[in-house]
């Protein structure tokens, strides 16, 4: 018991010592003496000021760094709303009846314990999530539709005290926005670094009073994830990789500085685009990846189909993707989303697909595990 | 002076063609190029490669799809006696997406990789289906030409058709997955890259038939400039006439929008480009040089798309309405000048 | 050409509208014939059939002995010839081009000109008096000039029979009477057989070696210009009452319901039709002297600058047929 509060401890520890290193701290100290600081060590997304009596947690705009996008004022149910509040949105927690937009909500709500309040889903036919499933079946949860357009009526019927969003930059829930329900803003796909997105359901769980238990869940994960990213410290050789496929005219490659470069970098591969500056994913030309790429070591590729892709395949879809040295010397591996629950767990666990990663790339460190999303690609 | 014209044509579709050859997303050095295209080993293998497999077929792909496209553009504004009239406006090629999509719905995959999975009847398949679409919908606006006289009305009735197939092609995506969406999304922004070396011979066959037949129609659409009561006294058989060029036209379009997508403008735009520069109707110049000015502006085309090289790739259908729009209203607003529109 | 019993009209799905029935004419080279009839007759409609634009619903009609339906269009096209007033899109053609269409029925695949049509062509331009502009395009042409074009590409086709709708239609007088004119040189000339229709009635009858009248009640009467007019089918082609035809001038002129009388007397026949006609647009009848009849006015034209008036037992004398009028009471 007491050594896992001291490795609790010592974990912290770590993750402060770390982020010295890394990344901007984002804990506001107001200047209040009796407040506690919060500490968000990896998500720049979101800050938390502790206040006499309330909680203010404060989401940055992702397209526009300067901006907030919005701010919460969270108040226990049970105390009594304080006299003088910040502005903001005015969420009485915990939340007892809530609508989530995106199955990754549903994945984190279910690992918070949060399910008999779940009482409506957008897009039910993509949530493979159990409790979710039952819960529709029975009737304890309802779809109320695409989570780009839900239908506003079922929703005010559903009188839910809170709605779990993913909103897109030029796509505002409006309609959704003027029924009054409060939107918990999860902009947490925007995170450029594996363990920022992770930290999320930290932030989810301060709308459910589970911050002690999103708090250790985190903590596992960072630990998880340093753990393997440790393993590959000593590596000398970090192999070459590239990763996806063309659509049309245009491949679709992520930044240096995105989260998918990051975890490459941690899982110890030299991306090709490793020393690209974007935070995103931005288009190339066939030409423009095959002259970066082509003699990669590794090709990752993720895709969503009814049948498996294999490397007859991929050629009978381009010919020129035969050129590349991976798919020369059959090291392919490949991700079908359909079949796997990949978006459902990376973003909470991003230590499982590093330890994909490092499997894939390095396997003589990892000699006893079997790779959960990805596996090598199969003839044809 | 016509030959001055001709002359310069050609040379400005040598120079583009040589240009998309030397020029894109990845920088290779002129020398090496020049001496991969002599035959000499590149100094990077991956060089040769982008060279023969990348560059070179993408130029042949823009070279007969804009050529292509502006005649089969020609030909409709000859046949509906309407200067507004196009492949894409008249819904035609909304036609062959259409029947892309159930072609590749029916045999699995996603819409827009044309060739998962597909052998050389494969290819056949989706060509088929792209014409029986274009044919389908081309054949419909034929029909209703005989019973509507106005030029605008007509093109209306094209757009309206040209949704409907849209929306036919939105609900076959509601079944599909979010890939297959974004598959599709990305095929709508036209490329010409979707042509590999070994697919080559076969795209540039099939739309060599269909040139062909147009060049054998040039006398018929010089008699039908006159109308087509005129064009009969002059011993046109008319109908023979519309088959042959719904066949010609469908072809063109059809595997054109199959292989590189949707692709806007182009057979709108270049015919009058094309009677612009010539400055006559007569069909006997204009459409082999409708032809080159098409190859010459979807060659531009593709180069304007890979001018931001590592930083990106621009869509074509980005890219050709602002070639073609232009054009397109100045000929509307420089209309009492022009003569062909009288 | 020839007809024996015709029926033409026309087909829209199941209905079938005879326009008219029963017709048979001839028409023979060498001859200009003028169709004459009011609007909405058929003109156009019989024009059509004999062009093979339309069939026929029943009956014979026989081009140089064979029935026009065993033509191939081919053989049509070099046999029959048309100039109508249908709107082109061959603005952006220079006129050299658009006669040179005419060439079709007579080049091979291509239509690639041989030296054998350009004689042709320019001769054409000669004989219509369009070769000044033959490097124009025809969108910068008058009407007239157009329609002259149109007719050098009949003529280009070498048909033995050019059919016409209405060629004057649009044209001012000078025009209409150009081509008129250029159409019977053409007929004679070149041997041809040449059927226009028009409304251009004055032209018709000095021009038209032949006439077909095309009316409701007697259906289609052909024959020599002269013979019909004195024969005073004439009166009968509009079929309105209000209508009468000239025959000492040869026109159409409305009938005048004159509430008044006044009797004119003249030698000078020219100037009697004029003071008629002046007196005829203010509704007066008028009448040849008549002795007893003396309370109506009377007006006695020596010349046209003596005008004697006799009204209301005033007797005035006019020097202008302002002044007539001004005095005449209404």
């Amino acid at each position: 018991m007491i050594k896992l509060h001291i490795r609790f401890i010592l974990n912290l520890f770590i993750c402060v010592l770390l982020l010295a290193s890394c990344r901007q701290k984002e804990s506001a100290v107001s200047s209040k003496p009796e407040e506690k600081s919060f500490p968000v060590g990896y998500a720049t997304g979101f800050s938390v000021h502790r206040a006499a009596g309330y909680m203010v947690v404060e989401v940055r705009d992702p397209w526009d760094t300067t901006k907030m996008l919005q701010r919460y004022v969270l108040v226990p149910a049970e105390k009594e709303l304080p006299s003088e509040l910040p502005q903001g949105v005015l969420v009485r927690t915990p939340l007892k009846r809530v609508v989530a937009a995106t199955s990754v909500h549903c994945g984190w709500l279910d690992m918070l314990g949060v399910r008999e309040e779940l009482v409506g889903v957008c897009e039910s036919r993509y949530i493979d999530v159990p409790f979710v499933k039952q819960g529709l079946e029975v009737g304890q949860m309802i779809d109320i539709g695409e989570a780009a357009a839900p239908d506003v009526e079922r929703l005010i019927e559903l009188a839910p005290d809170g709605m779990i969003t993913s909103p897109l930059s030029n796509a505002p829930y409006g309609r959704v926005e003027k029924t009054g329900i409060p939107q918990v803003k999860c902009v947490d796909y925007m995170e450029p670094t594996p363990l920022g997105r992770a930290e999320w359901i930290r932030f989810l769980a301060l709308f459910f009073d589970r911050e002690a238990l999103a708090d250790s869940l985190f903590a596992e994960t960072v630990k998880a994830y340093e753990e393997v990213k440790a393993l590959v410290r000593e590596v000398k050789e970090c192999p070459t990789v590239v990763m996806e496929m063309k659509y049309g005219g245009m491949w679709y490659v992520s930044g240096g500085q995105s989260y998918m470069g990051c975890l490459l970098r941690d899982a110890g591969a030299a991306y090709c685009w490793a020393d690209d500056a974007h935070a995103g994913s931005f288009p190339l030309s066939f030409e423009a990846v095959f002259e970066k790429g082509g003699e990669a070591d590794f090709w990752l590729i993720k895709y969503n189909r009814a049948e498996e892709l294999g490397y007859d395949g991929l050629r009978k879809e381009y010919a020129p993707y035969a050129n590349f040295e991976a798919w020369k010397k059959r090291h392919i591996f490949t991700c079908n989303t359909g079949v796997v629950s990949y978006y459902e767990e990376v973003p909470i666990r991003p230590d499982y697909l590093l330890k994909d990663f490092v499997k894939i790339f390095h396997p003589h460190l990892l000699p006893d595990y079997r790779l959960r999303y990805y596996r090598k690609m199969k003839e044809e | 002076m016509k030959y001055r014209i001709w002359g310069g044509i050609v040379l400005l579709l040598v120079l583009l063609f040589a240009a998309n050859l030397f020029l894109g997303s990845a920088r290779i050095p002129f020398r090496a190029v020049l001496g991969i295209l002599v035959g000499e080993e590149g100094e990077k293998t991956a060089w040769t490669y982008i060279v023969w497999q990348t560059r070179f077929p993408q130029a042949v792909t823009a070279l007969f799809s804009g050529a292509s496209l502006a005649v089969a553009g020609l030909m409709l504004q000859t046949v509906f006696a309407n200067p507004l009239a196009g492949p894409s406006i008249l819904g035609i090629d909304s036609g062959a997406s259409l029947g892309v999509a159930l072609v590749m719905l029916l045999c699995g995959g996603t819409v827009g990789a044309v060739t998962v999975g597909l052998t050389f009847s494969g290819y056949v398949a989706v060509v088929v289906g792209a014409f029986a679409g274009a044919a389908l919908i081309l054949g419909l606006i034929i029909f209703f030409s005989t019973l509507i006289r106005s030029n605008v009305m007509l093109l209306i009735i094209g757009m309206m058709m040209g949704y409907i197939a849209s929306s036919a092609i939105s609900l076959l995506n509601f079944f599909a997955t979010a890939e297959g969406v974004f598959s599709y999304t990305m095929w709508g922004m036209g490329d010409f890259s979707g042509v590999s070396a070994g697919q080559l011979p076969f795209f540039c066959g099939i739309l060599s038939v269909g040139l062909l037949l147009a060049l054998l129609l040039m006398k018929p659409l010089n008699a039908l400039l006159l109308g087509e009561r005129y064009a009969g006294n002059l011993g046109i058989n008319v109908r023979r006439v519309r088959v042959v060029l719904l066949i010609s036209t469908g072809l063109l379009t059809a595997v054109t929008t199959a292989f590189c997508g949707p692709i806007a403008f182009i057979g709108l735009a270049v015919p009058h480009i094309a009677r612009l520069l010539l400055g006559t109707s007569n069909h006997n110049f204009l459409l082999p040089v409708t032809m080159l000015c098409g190859a010459v502006i979807a060659l531009l085309c593709n180069l304007i798309s890979v001018l931001p090289g590592s930083a990106g790739v621009i869509p074509l259908n980005a890219i050709t309405p602002v070639l073609g729009a232009p054009v397109i209203i100045y000929v509307i607003v420089n209309q009492r000048k022009i003569q062909y529109f009288h | 050409m020839s007809a024996a019993d015709l029926t033409i009209g026309y087909r829209t799905g199941r209905r079938v509208t005879r326009v008219h029935e029963h017709l048979s004419f001839r028409l023979y080279p060498g001859e200009l014939t003028c169709l004459l009839g009011a609007n909405g007759m058929g003109k156009s409609t019989l024009l059509r059939t004999l062009a093979a634009s339309q069939p026929a619903l029943s009956g014979e009609l026989l081009l140089e002995g064979r029935p026009l339906s065993h033509y191939s269009e081919k053989e049509r096209s070099r046999r029959i010839g048309m100039v109508l007033t249908d709107k082109t899109q061959a603005g952006g053609l220079t006129v050299y081009e658009l006669v040179a269409l005419g060439r079709q029925p007579h080049t091979g695949f291509f239509g690639r000109l041989h030296r054998q049509d350009h004689v042709r062509i320019a001769e054409a331009l000669e004989a219509v008096g369009i070769a000044h502009k033959a490097q124009s395009y025809t969108a910068e042409l008058s009407d007239g000039e157009r329609q002259k074009v149109m007719i050098a590409k009949a003529v280009v086709q070498e048909c033995p029979l050019i059919l016409l709708d209405e060629p004057t239609a649009f044209l001012d007088v000078v025009s209409r009477i150009e081509i008129m004119d250029l159409l019977h040189k053409l007929a004679v000339e070149q041997n041809k057989a040449i059927l226009l229709s028009t409304h251009n009635v004055e032209q018709a009858l000095v021009l038209a070696d032949k006439l077909w009248l095309l009316s409701q009640e007697r259906g289609l009467q052909c024959g020599v210009t002269e013979d019909l007019i004195l024969n005073h089918r004439m009166d009968s082609l509009f079929g309105r009452p209000d209508i009468q035809f000239d025959y000492a001038h040869g026109v159409y002129y409305p009938i005048v319901h004159g509430c008044r009388q006044i009797v004119v007397e003249s030698e000078d026949d020219t100037l009697l039709h004029w003071t008629v006609n002046a007196l005829n647009r203010r509704h007066y009848a008028c009448v040849q002297s008549i002795p007893d009849n003396t309370s109506l006015p009377s007006l006695r034209a020596s010349a046209p600058d003596r005008l004697l008036l006799n009204q209301s037992g005033k007797t005035t004398l006019c020097s202008s047929f302002e002044e007539l009028l001004s005095l005449l009471v209404n």
